[in-house]
């Protein structure tokens, strides 16, 4: 079963997005924060997608995904997509830059969720 | 989770932030319930039709898997030996009535033989009577006529057995007959009766084919539409969540004591929407209008629910 993590500083946008993508065949993993998520992330080598948020305290979404380009994890494999409630111009070119392959903006639609991590996680 | 701003009875700025950030949790609680159940009702529904599909299912089946062809066949297997037992049954009817001949024809025939068994025997005591009329010149004749006589006895006796035989063995043909003509009457209703009964089956097969088809349509029909709606309450509780979200930003950044000037142009915002509908915030709408991001001074690229790939 391929694994995604999901971070997001908000329970409920994780509870959400676990419940669609398991009811997608995932498994789903979650952390709070982006300092959480790239302890994850680094402590499992088996997560395929990664779903971030942008506004998150102690490291955003973008600084996760920068973070990620550099250390090698997205070129051994690893996707990401925002998803987020901004929708800004210079914040999706600057997580393009840092690698991410898609941008969502909340609130988001299931069945499109389900569809863009289905064609990452291929 | 953000930390509590910490009450002071001398602020009550500080006493209306901390029982927002009250009913924040309540709320953000109350969604993730609301989230957990709309999961259990979906999981439900989607188990209720697997159920429904593997306990009927196969009575709604399509082709030769289907109850239908699978009755046809068993139709067609008893038609067929129907339709043998009615040939042997008429085979043996004929076999009996040449029986029935044959034996008729033999009870005649033994009929003549005992006709001509006493001319043989007149005639043997005939002779006899001459011969001992001629002395001992007839008795040569004598011994012949004797043989006839015995010949004809044996013969009559024989003839007499086979009259007996033929006599007694009509009766029991006819019975075989008779019972070989109620049998083939027996076939011939229970033809017409499964012919008529074959029919009311197929007919229940295909409308109970039909009725289970249309339920289980009808369910994976109910079902896409509970998860349409669903989907669409799944918005909703987005929408309240990302407003929870953003008025905490809002209050922490006041609390710091940096939103002062910043928060008013979004304040002002939120006055020039008005409320929101149920409608609006069901379709992400009122996160749009509400809650755009009206302190960055920024212009988004994006509207809500929108997904770009790169």
């Amino acid at each position: 079963m391929t694994k995604i993590l999901v971070v997001d500083d908000s329970a409920t946008m994780r509870q959400q997005v676990r419940q669609v993508l398991t009811g997608g065949g995932f498994e789903v993993l979650e952390a709070v924060d982006g300092q959480d998520g790239l302890a994850t992330v680094t402590a499992d080598e088996d997560v395929k997608v990664m779903i971030l948020d942008v506004n998150m305290p102690r490291m955003n979404g973008i600084e996760l995904a920068e973070a990620l380009h550099a250390n090698g994890r997205m070129a051994a494999g690893l996707n990401v997509v925002m998803l987020t409630t901004e929708g800004h111009a210079e914040l999706i070119a600057r997580a393009k830059a840092a690698g991410a392959k898609g941008w969502i903006v909340k609130p988001f639609k299931p069945d499109l969720l389900l569809a863009a991590v289905k064609k990452m996680a291929a | 989770m953000p930390s509590m701003p910490q009450v002071t009875a001398s602020d009550p700025r500080v006493e209306i932030e901390s029982e927002i950030e009250k009913v924040l949790r309540e709320t953000e609680s109350a969604t993730l319930s609301l989230g957990e159940n709309l999961g259990k009702v979906v999981r439900e529904a989607e188990e209720l039709i697997e159920g429904l599909r593997s306990r009927i299912g196969a009575l709604g089946a399509q082709g030769d898997s289907s109850v239908g062809a699978v009755l046809d066949s068993q139709v067609r297997t008893v038609n067929k030996f129907v339709t043998l037992l009615g040939d042997t049954v008429g085979a043996q009817d004929s076999a009996a009535e040449r029986v029935l001949e044959t034996s008729r024809t033999v009870a005649q025939a033994a009929q003549s033989v005992q006709a001509i068994s006493m001319q043989s025997r007149m005639l043997a005591l005939n002779t006899m009577i001459e011969a001992e009329r001629l002395g001992e010149q007839g008795r040569p004749v004598m011994v012949i006529a004797q043989e006839m006589r015995e010949l004809s006895e044996n013969i009559s006796a024989s003839n007499q057995e086979i009259t007996r035989l033929a006599t007694e063995l009509v009766p029991l043909l006819d019975q075989v007959k008779h019972n070989i003509g109620a049998l083939r009457q027996q076939t011939g209703d229970f033809t017409k009766r499964f012919e008529t009964e074959r029919d009311n089956i197929g007919a229940a097969t295909r409308s109970l084919e039909g009725t289970v088809r249309e339920t289980l349509s009808a369910g994976d029909e109910r079902l896409a539409n509970i998860l349409a709606l669903s989907n669409k309450s799944l918005v909703g509780l987005q929408s309240q969540d990302i407003i929870s979200q953003r008025l905490r930003r809002v209050l922490r950044l006041n609390s710091d004591g940096t939103v002062e000037d910043a928060s008013k142009p979004l304040l002002e915002h939120a006055r020039k929407c008005g409320p929101s509908t149920r409608e609006q915030i069901a379709s992400g709408d009122a996160t749009d209008r509400f809650l755009s991001e009206k302190l960055g001074g920024r212009t988004a690229s994006m509207d809500a629910g929108s997904m770009t790939m790169f």
